[in-house]
């Protein structure tokens, strides 16, 4: 039959189409074929994807927000990493650092001996000259508060702030330094993809490039020795789907992934090689409420609908036991600088339902006929809850927020959309409550800043980048100031007291949970990995920790 | 001569449209493509550096709408698709090239198979219409055609890949092999192929098969169909000659727009089996607002679509002379 033929015509079809395929997609050059062989120094860590992209492009630019996976994180260092598990910073490319006075200037003392990947040596040009790209073309790479970066001899670098900023060595410290030599001859480094790079971290050589794998190798000269222990690092693409089902497979050895009900999904399937770890260390999540607007604008209001919630049942329908429980600090209690005596003192994140409706009558808000309360104005307390529609987490937790709420006679209705959309809602005030994401620092400082700084403060209907609810607190902003200027861990810690108590008092948006930094590990073929014994990093493969990661895991035998 | 020329000047026309339609529609959306890194850093960032990432993108450049569309307009013509934001600093091009290919080779042979298969079963059941073939091909087709896509997909996946480990569950190669023109690699390839391929054919047999019973049928009703049996002809060479060929024509302008379509990708199935190609890709680029990586991709669906057209329309001058008519 006619057909028959047709379909045996289609496999020169299929063939030529995978020649021509291979031939202009893949740009792949010569180099191992890979996948782990027997000796353990050929080892290939496999990583999960992002799960957002299934396809790479050759991209390893360190100064673009959307570089390829690996490019903060193993070829390119910062001067120092900040580990949330326990506060610390850890000397990286730079030794040791001293404030000036009044936190208005930050002077490092570089790592001697450091080579990048081409053999040239790592100096203090290197990082002004990092900085200066980052101000001329990348519109000051988020850091305005630096006034100037100045190379004061070969290995020590001087900051210097237009105010004080002791958060800034979480944020300038981390920045990814990128090598003068090559990168002062680039013409336009913000349209330059890099495919090359020349880095100081543990894997530089890019071994193979395909767009839906590539594999960095090891650099020969890295500054640790006899470190990384490993050849390489893979990075597949996958879609969010196909990352669990590898991870469950076993054919991921690292990867930060969302698995729900992970024991038995996960676990189960190998005891004795799978292993997860959610470190409690993310921010916490939030009820952003729109504080323009009755009855938002009431403190009571505000610390009754947080009453009403019952916070271990949603964080258990929601994710099991993995994470904490939102407190009234609004910080995370794995936090160094978390207060359990002002938590403690504080009762507006406890449930407590009688007491809310009692708060609300007693203020005004009279109970309606239908079940619903009025303001004092007479309108019926019903709102929006907006957050969005992929976060299947968060909306689940927005659905039981708005029963619980519902106890003490306010309708929330929950409206997921597209995270753009609520973005843009929250960034010019066109909501009225938002389950939001973290905000998340290696200080409180970007947490409280972020919902009761003064400064930040846009009207509604212009672009608010932070405090969407338009919160002004005028005390907070004065201890903000003051955290700024304070560079001891002594220091900073009485005004994180303080602010934290400050926070309880005026309850500017509703604290819910702490976001699990998600951490899912195969030691099959390799160990060392962080675990709650073993809290030297979180699981996280895309942040500035990864870094010690890498250099710790060592392949199996 | 004046027929192809007036429909040359229809496609040139609708060409104008879909590009202006192609610049106006993602700008209807709300937010802007450094806010929506926000819910992909989640928190990572802080809102000096989502402020300086709106410089480097060029959103807060203050160019009125007019001005963004004529610069838009010009760049096509000088063949510039732009930088894209989600791989910035990535060129539109590379990024669309690196995924096209897969794509195509996906969709020309799941398309191909699925319209000779279809076709053919569609001549079948409609020559032996109301017989067991009939009762038995037509209704399971449909039943196929109407299961939702990515359950087939996925359930294809847990069982024939995941449980009976029969098949490769995802990526379009084994990703430790190098591309290269092995007889290994192209047979990796196709493996890799079968199951994506296999569960769009089985969706879209039934809408092929569908179409070219229904025309067929009617067709075979015609007097000349009457008078070629009453003459003596084959079976076989009335049913393909006389009744198929004039029943292919509403089936190849489906599959005209079909082929068009190819270049949108296959968005469910790059899900399920994380095979490279343009339909996520499309997806992602809208998540993150990419205005010039939704443009490049909406451009080539847009060319793909109105060229096949354009082919369908050639095909018809040969099918079917009476489309000559001056």
């Amino acid at each position: 039959m006619r057909s028959k033929r047709l379909i045996a015509a289609c496999v020169p079809l299929l063939t030529g189409g995978a020649i021509l395929v291979a031939g202009c997609s893949s740009g792949a050059q010569s180099g191992q074929s890979g996948h782990s062989g027997s000796s353990a120094s050929s080892a290939i860590l496999q990583m999960g994807g992002e799960g957002e992209a299934t396809i790479y492009t050759r991209n390893f630019n360190p100064f673009s927000p959307n570089s390829d996976l690996g490019t903060t994180t193993a070829i390119y260092e910062p001067l120092v990493v900040y580990t949330p598990t326990n506060g610390k910073y850890t000397p990286w490319l730079a030794t040791s650092w001293t404030w000036g006075p009044n936190s208005t200037s930050l002077t490092f003392n570089l790592r001697h001996g450091v080579k990048w990947s081409d053999g040239k040596p790592f100096t203090a040009a290197d990082v002004t000259d990092t900085f200066q790209i980052l101000k001329k073309y990348f519109g000051g790479g988020g850091f305005p508060y630096v006034s100037s970066v100045v190379a004061v001899s070969p290995y020590v670098v001087k900051f210097s702030f237009s105010q004080p900023t002791s958060p800034a060595l979480g944020q300038v410290g981390q920045q990814v330094i990128a090598p003068q030599h090559i990168w002062s001859k680039i013409a336009s480094p913000a349209k330059y993809t890099n495919p090359n790079p020349v880095g100081t971290g543990p894997f530089t050589q890019i071994t193979s490039f395909a767009p839906q794998s590539y594999v960095l190798g090891k650099n020969p000269q890295y500054w640790q020795p006899g470190k990384p222990y490993f050849a390489g690092i893979r990075y597949p693409a996958y879609s969010t789907q196909s990352e669990n089902e590898a991870i469950v497979q076993g054919t991921v050895d690292w990867a930060d992934a969302y698995i729900p009900n992970v024991q038995k999904t996960y676990i189960d399937k190998n005891p004795k090689d799978f292993h997860y770890w959610f470190a409690k260390t993310g921010g916490t999540i939030p009820l952003v409420l729109n504080t323009t607007m009755a009855p938002f604008n009431d403190v009571t209001v505000r610390k009754a609908i947080s009453m009403a919630i019952n916070r271990e049942a949603n964080v258990e329908s929601v994710y099991g036991s993995y994470t904490a429980i939102g407190n009234s600090t609004g910080l995370s209690p794995t936090s160094s600088f978390f207060d359990p005596a002002v938590a403690k003192a504080d009762d507006w994140t406890t449930q407590n339902v009688a007491k809310a409706n009692a708060m609300l009558t007693a203020a005004g808000y009279k109970m309606g006929s239908n079940g619903v309360r009025l303001t004092p104005s007479g309108k019926p307390m019903s709102y929006t809850l907006e957050t969005g529609s992929t976060s299947s987490d968060y909306v689940q937790s927005a659905q039981n927020v708005a029963a619980d709420v519902k106890k003490i006679g306010i309708n929330l209705m929950v409206t997921p959309k597209a995270w753009n959309t609520v973005i843009s809602d929250v960034e010019l005030g066109h909501f009225q409550i938002a389950h939001m994401f973290e905000q998340l620092g290696t200080t409180p400082f970007t947490f409280y800043d972020f919902y009761m700084g003064c400064s930040n403060i846009v009207p509604i209907g212009k672009l608010a980048l932070q405090n969407f609810g338009r919160y002004c607190d005028p005390k907070a902003t004065k201890l903000l100031a003051q955290f700024a200027a304070a560079n001891t861990p002594s220091a900073q810690q009485q005004i994180a007291d303080a602010l934290q108590t400050e926070f309880a008092r005026v309850a500017p948006v509703i604290p819910l949970f702490t976001q699990p930094d998600w951490g899912e590990f195969n030691t099959a073929r390799f160990t060392g990995f962080p675990s709650a014994s073993n809290p030297y990093a979180t699981g996280q493969t895309r942040y500035p920790g990864a870094v010690i990661v890498l250099t710790t895991v060592k392949p199996v035998g | 001569m004046r027929y192809l020329s007036s429909r040359l000047g229809f496609y040139i026309v609708a060409l104008w449209g879909s590009l202006t339609i192609n610049f106006l529609l993602p700008r209807l959306a709300p937010g802007d493509p450094a806010s929506s890194l926000l819910s992909r850093m989640t928190g990572q960032l802080t809102p000096a550096q989502i402020n300086a990432i709106r410089v480097v993108y060029g959103v807060s450049t203050h160019a009125s709408l007019f001005q963004q569309y004529t610069t838009y307009l010009s760049q096509l013509a000088h063949g510039n698709l732009g930088i894209s934001t989600a791989y910035f600093p990535t060129p539109v091009a590379t990024v669309i090239k690196s995924a096209i290919l897969w794509t195509i080779l996906l969709g020309t042979v799941s398309l191909l198979i699925g319209f000779l298969l279809g076709v053919s079963l569609g001549i079948l059941v409609a020559w032996r219409r109301t017989t067991l073939v009939d009762s038995v091909v037509t209704p399971s087709t449909i039943f196929l055609a109407s299961v939702p896509y990515f359950w087939l997909a996925t359930a294809a996946v847990f069982v024939l890949g995941i449980k009976l480990n029969w098949l490769p569950v995802s990526h379009s190669y084994n990703i430790d092999l190098i591309p290269s023109f092995s007889w290994t690699f192209i047979g990796d390839v196709a493996l890799h192929a079968v199951l994506p391929a296999a569960t769009i054919i089985a969706v879209s047999v039934g809408n092929w098969l569908i179409v070219m019973r229904s025309t067929m049928i009617s067709v075979l009703s015609e007097d000349y169909i009457t008078m070629a049996t009453a003459k003596g002809l084959s079976p076989l060479r009335i049913a393909l000659n006389y009744g198929a060929r004039n029943a292919l024509l509403p089936v190849t302008t489906s599959a005209g727009i079909a082929v068009g379509f190819i270049v949108s990708g296959a968005l469910l199935t790059e899900i399920v089996f994380s095979y490279s190609g343009v339909g996520y890709l499309l997806y992602t680029a809208v998540e993150g607002l990419d205005y010039p990586l939704i443009q490049g991709l909406l451009l080539i669906i847009t060319l793909g679509v109105l060229g096949a057209n354009l082919l369908v329309d050639l095909v018809y001058v040969l099918l079917d002379p009476t489309v000559r008519r001056p």
